[in-house]
């Protein structure tokens, strides 16, 4: 290895020969593991005679022809030696400036590396850089990387001349994840088709992690500088990596829950937006979704001319899965309620049964759901519960009890004969139908609400309005649980049978032998409600007068024109409300005043009646729509 | 409505029944008119059987009595319902009607 580095020093060795040729030599020959390196003069025929100098390790040899007096052989020796040393000190100096230039280069590759890096925040194109770089520096066919976030499948990007399969790519990261000690492969027998030599190296990213980077298919073999050189960009990528990661991570996090937000408000607005009114049924129902989407729904419809619907449920699970099979459960018995004329809730039960079994199925859940329907007319509820718990029956007179499932949830079994059972309500009864979230609230201290907690605060609450016995549950429960996070939805719907209808509602034309059928129904009410027979004469009165100036002055008698009425009895107050699209009523309420009997005025009595009647009387035009209101203490 | 004509002491009388209402006045109206046609001044109107009367109804009545009046006439009410009275004493009217208690009463008046 010094053959290379003489000609560096050929000056001292010709100033060394000359001197031996000055002291009788023929000629000088330098002699490294037998093979001459230099030689002066150049051609000569060489004498039997002659000295040899060994350096120390006997590797190189000074051959000193045309002489053979022992004295010069230490001498000789010397310079051996000292030569020696010189080409010695060169071949360091070499190798140290060699691998300086080297390091030099890597630095400067690794800093341009780490300056694009840092450019790349998404994962894919840092990976991408990072293996075009690789390659580049290592002059190399291809490179890899493989990252596994799980045991199973690697995600494997590469950049080569000729791609390879993944699998292949795969198949190596593998051999050397088993034995990271082992880096550097080049037996054709033990490498995946298509790789002829691969250096692989460990990026140092998290711990439950594994990722690697490998160079492959080098012309000739890949060098101990090659390695190093991969070893240090991996280590230098690392860190990168593993920023893009947890970069990565927060952008899907924050889509997810986003997305999460999204369908937690789709499923907010799926639910009743407004609960719908109905004689002689005081209904009301809410649902307190827990912090994620969640599983339980309810919904009351009410149909023209037909028993009302109600139905409440809780699909098994929670988070996405649950919510989507909600929503879908939902949908079908809405659709089912609508559409099926006159439908019982087992043919409703039976339809959602059928309808959603494969889906329910397919992904091992199931949806437990209480539906039922109410006449005011007869006040019978029918209801089938599958599988719905807790339902609580209050009555009037009585103590409140459970009323166990009788049947099965919805998405078990195919066919099963779902069943309706009727129960006759009075007045002041009480039905509550709730999902679990409210008797298995825990507390800090670990404890369930339970159903007697509940039973009992029901007690207290059942001489509220449905919607008070709702809000009492709701602040009964979270007053249990103090701070403890609610763990699941809790949806309520109560029930309570009228004492007596509160209002009605109706149309009738805009004619004045029509106004009878306001006056019958107006007369109804409020002798249920047991008003004095004088009061309900002045408010027939004050409703006549109203009436009647709509037909004459909104609608000019037009009998084709509806009016819109609606009585309501609000605890101690009737309220009268009529609609009429006529001509906007222009009057001055407050300027009205009893016309002078002397002067027997024709007309104008009307609305003065009325104000003398009631205890306030409003107008409003609005929507092209007349407006009028009227109350009257009862 | 039940409408009963009849005359007593030479004045005509109108007896009503039922509802006396905007529905109903035409009949009325049209009776008031015929009075007027044929020189009739003095008028009753027996409320016995009315137990509801509107705005419209008291109007009709307040225009035959001023009918009645411009030719020296009057138009007496008798027979009202306690509820009728209520609206007579509400709107006043109660001060411009001559209202007796009996059909003899409205007509031993006229004689």
């Amino acid at each position: 290895m010094f053959a290379d580095l003489i000609h560096l020093h050929q000056n001292d060795f010709q100033t060394i020969a000359e001197a031996w040729i000055r002291v009788g030599a023929q000629a000088i020959r330098l002699v490294e593991h037998g093979e001459m390196i230099a030689s002066m003069p150049k051609d000569i025929s060489f004498s039997k005679k002659e000295i040899i100098g060994r350096n120390a390790s006997g590797s190189l040899e000074l051959h000193i022809h045309g002489m053979n007096d022992g004295a010069w052989q230490s001498i000789a020796d010397a310079m051996t030696e000292l030569f020696s040393h010189v080409l010695t000190t060169e071949t360091e100096m070499e190798e140290l400036t060699a691998s300086l230039v080297e390091t030099q280069d890597k630095l400067v590759a690794l800093y341009e590396l780490t300056q694009s890096a840092r450019r790349a925040l998404k994962i894919d194109d840092l990976l991408d850089l990072l293996i075009q770089e690789s390659r580049r520096l290592l002059d190399a066919d291809g490179a890899f990387t493989a990252i596994y976030f799980n045991n199973h499948r690697p995600q494997i990007r590469q950049s080569a001349i000729e791609p390879l399969p993944e699998a292949h790519l795969h198949a190596a990261s593998t051999i050397y994840r088993k034995d990271t000690r082992r880096h550097n492969f080049k037996d054709s027998m033990t490498l995946p088709r298509g790789l002829s030599n691969v250096i692989m190296s460990t990026l140092p990213v998290r711990e439950n992690v594994f990722a690697c980077i490998g160079v492959f298919n080098k012309t000739g073999d890949f060098t101990s500088h090659d390695i190093k050189l991969l070893r240090a960009i991996a280590e230098q990528s690392g860190a990168q990596i593993d920023n893009a990661l947890l970069y990565q991570e927060a952008l899907a996090r924050t889509r997810f829950e986003t997305e999460m937000d999204l369908a937690r408000q789709v499923q907010i607005a799926l639910l009743p937006q407004s609960i719908p009114t109905l004689d002689g049924l005081d209904i009301y129902g809410a649902s307190a979704p827990a912090s994620q989407v969640g599983g339980d729904f309810f919904d009351i419809i009410a149909r023209k001319g037909q028993p009302l619907v109600f139905m409440l449920g809780d699909i098994t699970g929670k988070g996405m899965p649950a919510a989507l099979l909600m929503t879908m459960t939902r949908t079908t018995a809405r659709s089912a309620a609508r559409n099926m004329p006159f439908s019982r809730p087992d043919q409703i039960v039976k339809r959602l049964n059928t309808d959603l079994l494969d889906d329910f199925s397919t992904v091992s859940m199931f949806s437990t759901a209480f539906i039922g329907t109410f006449d005011p007319v007869n006040r019978s509820l029918l209801f089938s519960n599958a599988g719905q718990s807790p339902i609580l029956f209050m009555p009037v007179q009585g103590e409140p009890q459970l009323l166990e499932a009788q049947d099965i949830p919805i998405g078990i079994f195919e066919d099963y004969e779902y069943i309706s059972q009727t129960l006759s309500l009075v007045p002041g009864d009480v039905l509550v139908a709730a999902t679990d979230g409210f008797n298995e609230s825990r507390n800090n201290a670990g404890e369930m609400f339970g159903m007697e907690r509940m039973l009992l605060a029901l007690k207290h609450l059942r001489g509220l309005s449905a919607r008070g016995i709702a809000d009492g549950l709701f602040k009964a429960v979270n007053n249990f649980s103090e701070d403890h996070p609610q763990d699941d939805d809790r949806t309520i719907i109560v029930l309570k049978v009228s004492e007596r209808m509160e209002s009605v509602s109706f149309q009738i034309p805009a004619g004045y032998e029509d106004l009878r059928i306001a006056a019958k129904a107006l007369r109804e009410l409020l002798m249920l409600h047991k008003v004095q027979e004088s009061v309900i004469n002045n408010c027939e009165l004050a409703m006549q007068e109203l009436l009647s100036n709509i037909v004459e002055h909104s609608y000019s008698g037009n009998k084709d024109k509806m009016i819109e009425v609606r009585l309501q009895v609000d605890g101690k107050r009737l309220i009268i409300e009529t609609r009429d699209s006529g001509i906007p009523a222009n009057i001055k309420l407050e300027s009205v005043a009893m016309p002078d009997p002397l002067e027997l005025q024709v007309g104008g009595y009307g609305m003065a009646i009325i104000q003398a009647l009631m205890d306030e009387v409003q107008h409003q035009y609005k929507n092209e729509k007349n407006l009028w209101t009227l109350t009257k203490k009862i | 409505m039940d409408i009963t004509h009849k005359v007593s002491n030479s004045i005509n009388i109108i007896q009503l029944g039922g509802r006396f209402d905007a529905h109903e006045v035409a009949p009325v109206v049209a009776w008031l008119k015929g009075q007027a046609e044929a020189g009739k001044v003095n008028l009753v109107v027996n409320l016995a059987g009315v137990n509801f009367i509107d705005s419209t109804a008291l109007s009709t009545l307040v225009q035959g009595l001023k009918h009645c009046r411009e030719k020296n006439g009057e138009l007496h009410l008798c027979c009202m319902q306690q509820p009728v009275r209520v609206i007579f004493e509400l709107t006043r009217l109660d001060k411009a009607f001559s209202i007796y208690t009996s059909e003899e009463e409205a007509t031993a008046f006229q004689a």
